[in-house]
């Protein structure tokens, strides 16, 4: 057939070379849409399988986390996949008790054989499976086979192996996770420091203030809100000693967010005349955590701050000075001769006021 | 006289011949990219075990809803906006000098009082006349300006705004619960991303619930059938495709979040523009590339809004000649970025691909589709030839939808129903058999009426899904 569609366009190169691309496409659109159908079958075929197995399994893995016993059904091996995914999925949720009974159970299945196996699959599926299986497995003999894959090229890949190295030993595995991520640009922060909360590890506070004490300023930007998820006196002491010797504006004002208690009260004081406005801001928002009393006049001096946020943030500071009362609010704004300080009190004012009358979060 | 006829006839022919292999194989390009970033993501998301957020390390977010004679909508509009599943938002609805009740509707629906708020101008705008807030949804603020247009209104919403992210989002869009934090995760993985787009889908046929899609469904109309196989090409590999190249040059104006200090430094959206949401994108790499900066400006193809496209003819024609206007209007306004020894990617790859295939694209076609037909009526080429070229077209452009529809079943299988698919698979064989033709003789109209310097229409859109 498709000679005769050829024979009838002649010798012309173009006609011939058209036709060929124009059958070609057909084809592939054909294929297309037949992998199309074909995904769809697999898909639903999976969705029932994992019904199935939800169905059957779920009051199973309940009354196991519950420390109950029921009748395990039959496990065929097409179901092993779902059950490990419904496991790890419940795991993500238990803690103490609950999630030992289940990791004993997995024992019993075999998960942990299985995930071992899968942990260099070609298919990434299988790898990150076999991550989250182990995770909650948390052995100690699996930590060799875990290490190289904390260095695999795929971050997603990589933050697994992350997690599941943390619960096995997450005193060894923080400094490596500070380390990776200061040098891997593709490891998010926010990802980072829920894996560092989740692990709570007593050390990792000194950890990052040693980081921190020997960081340059692209580095102790990226470490910096880690602070907020590990605190500790030692990361206190760091950001103290980093607010006297930075220099670079974004750092001061990164580590003014995070100054604690009454050691840095000097500088901060110092670092709302800062040149850069950030800085000025920050400082001001500082000063409500480690000034006092003191500070008012300070404060009262940037709500005239060309920089609306200075205001800003002078502003809620001032209105949030512990016994900074009614009476005190009246006589600051009937004091002030600058239209911009006025507005952004009466401002912030407001907003305390909707704050206090509101029902939503 | 006959020979130098030939050669005019066999040069167009290979010319035609060649735009449309040339469109088709980047196109192919942008799907072997498409696919990539798609089955890469497939893992995780099927299995759903990524290392979760938690932290409370997630950036603050300001949403900005301009609105414009929105009363009948903007109060389920916020409604929904004010449960999205995000710990730190804000929600500033701008009316844009509304002719009829939208403040009103605000004020009634929301308790809204007046807010001495503290303006202040980083972008100049059309004055703001009043600021509202709500007491019971602190979250929320309501600014009253005289009339500027989107591109101001917007401007208005960032002056205003409390966190460093924005967000901007038409009143009429249906946003999903989880919304923000897919479009904002680029924001946490990467600190260079200082914009990022979303795929918009469309939600006629859906049931929409208070501002909430409850069902997806497809639609009745074949208008709407057609344009959901055409949203998936242009949002799941159109603008998938560049985003790894960093080369991608529009972010839907219905819901894209941006950073906004990037934004006030290159000086907000442009009033004077049609594509504003466009023009800003350009402009924004235009600046980041001339400063050598690092930046990103990414595209996740998660589905994050939804947006009821025409029904009507009439309308569709006067949306599709308001956006070509729009795309010729800013490709013109950025041309120093073609070719720039500076502008990498993008002026080398995706704003040349963007002025031959997209704004120059429907006069070659549409020159080469008259070219065709005449040649063949004046029976200067045979009937074998003509039906050859338009097969070509033909199989080409079905070939692409296919690959759409594979990349949607791939990826987020948002059309469960078997008759959906059917549906679709039939919507893709109309849409390269008439609607594709049509499409291209009005962004034809629409690049004539900008050369011409006439005003834009925008048509009165009839909405339906918000009404339940």
């Amino acid at each position: 057939m498709f000679n005769s569609v050829f024979s009838a366009v002649g010798d012309d190169h173009l006609l011939r070379l058209a036709l060929a691309m124009a059958a070609m496409s057909l084809l592939v659109t054909v294929g297309l849409l037949v992998q199309v159908l074909s995904l769809r079958v697999l898909a639903s075929r999976a969705n029932r399988r994992q019904a199935e197995v939800a169905a059957r399994w779920r009051p199973v893995l309940v009354a196991v986390a519950a420390g109950e016993t029921l009748p395990q059904p039959p496990l065929p091996s097409a179901q092993r996949v779902p059950l490990m995914q419904l496991w790890a999925q419940l795991q993500d949720g238990l803690r103490g008790p609950s999630h030992e009974r289940l990791v004993a159970l997995a024992a019993a299945l075999g998960f942990g054989q299985r995930a071992r196996r899968w942990l260099h699959s070609v298919r990434d599926r299988r790898r990150v499976l076999a991550l989250a299986v182990l995770a909650h497995l948390a052995e100690p003999r699996d930590a060799a086979a875990l290490q190289p894959l904390l260095d695999d090229h795929e971050p997603e890949v990589s933050l697994l192996a992350a997690r599941a190295l943390l619960r096995v030993d997450s005193a060894a595995t923080c400094a490596q996770v500070l380390d990776r991520y200061l040098q891997r640009p593709d490891w998010p922060l926010a990802q980072v420091g829920t894996l560092l909360m989740r692990a709570a590890d007593p050390r990792s506070a000194a950890m990052l203030a040693d980081r921190l004490d020997r960081a340059d300023a692209p580095a102790l930007l990226r470490l910096l809100p880690l602070v907020g998820v590990v605190q500790g006196p030692e990361t206190d002491a760091a950001v103290g000693r980093l607010l006297q010797r930075a220099s670079d504006p974004e750092v001061l004002a990164a580590a003014l967010a995070l100054a604690r208690g009454p050691e840095p009260q000097d500088r901060v004081r110092e670092l709302s005349r800062h040149a850069d406005w950030r800085v000025r801001s920050a400082a001001a928002q500082a000063l409500g955590r480690v000034g006092g009393q003191l500070d008012r006049r300070e404060l009262v001096s940037l709500l005239s701050d060309p920089q609306w946020w200075v205001r800003y943030r002078a502003a809620q500071t001032l209105l949030g000075l512990p016994g900074f009362d009614a009476v005190d609010q009246q006589a600051l704004a009937a004091g002030l001769h600058d239209r911009f300080a006025r507005d952004i009190l009466a401002q912030v004012q407001a907003e305390q006021r909707l704050q206090a009358s509101g029902t939503a979060p | 006289m006959m020979p130098s006829l030939d050669t005019v006839i066999d040069a167009g022919q290979w010319l035609f011949f060649a735009y449309f292999v040339g469109l088709n194989a980047m196109y192919i390009g942008l799907n072997l990219v498409a696919l990539r970033v798609i089955g890469r993501d497939r893992a995780l998301q099927q299995l759903d075990q990524g290392p979760v957020y938690g932290a409370g390390l997630e950036p603050g977010i300001s949403l900005l809803v301009p609105a414009y004679n929105e009363a009948a909508t903007i109060v389920a509009s916020v409604r929904s906006m004010l449960q999205l599943d995000y710990p730190d938002f804000e929600v500033v609805v701008i009316n844009d000098g509304s002719k009829d009740d939208t403040l009103l509707a605000l004020r009634e629906a929301f308790d809204l009082v007046p807010f001495p708020e503290a303006y202040r101008v980083a972008v100049p705008v059309q004055p703001v006349r009043s600021v509202w807030a709500s007491p019971q949804h602190p979250r929320l603020r309501v600014l009253d300006k005289a009339n500027g247009g989107k591109a101001d209104a917007l401007n208005a919403g960032i002056n205003a705004a409390r966190h460093e992210l924005f967000c901007a989002v038409d009143a009429d869009t249906v946003l999903q619960r989880d919304s923000l934090r897919r479009i904002a995760r680029p924001f946490m993985e990467d600190a260079r991303v200082i914009a990022c787009g979303g795929t918009v889908r469309v939600s006629n046929g859906c049931v929409v619930e208070q501002g909430w899609l409850r069902r997806v469904g497809v639609p009745r109309n074949w208008l709407a059938r057609v344009q959901i196989v055409e949203y998936l090409r242009a949002f799941l590999f159109g603008r998938l495709g560049w985003s790894p190249l960093n080369a991608l040059l529009i972010i839907s104006g219905a819901f894209g979040l941006f950073r906004r200090s990037h934004v006030i430094d290159v000086g907000g959206y442009r009033p004077d523009t049609i594509g504003e949401d466009m023009e800003l994108v350009l402009r924004l790499h235009r600046a980041a590339r001339a400063r050598r900066l690092p930046y990103r400006i990414v595209f996740v193809p998660d589905p994050v809004c939804w947006t009821e496209v025409p029904e009507d003819l009439g309308v569709l024609r006067a949306q599709r000649m308001r956006w070509q206007r729009g795309l010729l209007e800013s490709l013109w306004l950025h041309r120093s970025l073609l070719l720039s020894p500076r502008a990498g990617t993008v002026g080398w790859l995706a704003y040349p691909a963007m002025l031959v295939f997209e704004a120059l694209g429907p006069l070659i076609e549409m020159t080469g589709y008259v070219f065709m037909a005449l040649c063949f009526a004046l029976g200067l080429m045979s009937g074998t030839a003509f039906a050859t070229f338009m097969l070509l077209v033909l199989g080409l452009g079905l070939m692409l939808s296919a690959n759409a529809l594979l990349l949607e079943e791939l990826s987020f299988h948002l059309y469960p129903r078997w008759s959906h698919l059917r549906t679709l698979a039939l919507s893709m064989l109309v849409e390269n058999l008439g609607y594709r033709q049509l499409n291209t003789w009005w962004r034809l109209r629409g690049t004539w009426t900008w050369l011409r310097g006439r005003p834009a229409v925008w048509g009165e859109m009839q909405r339906k899904g918000h009404a339940r």
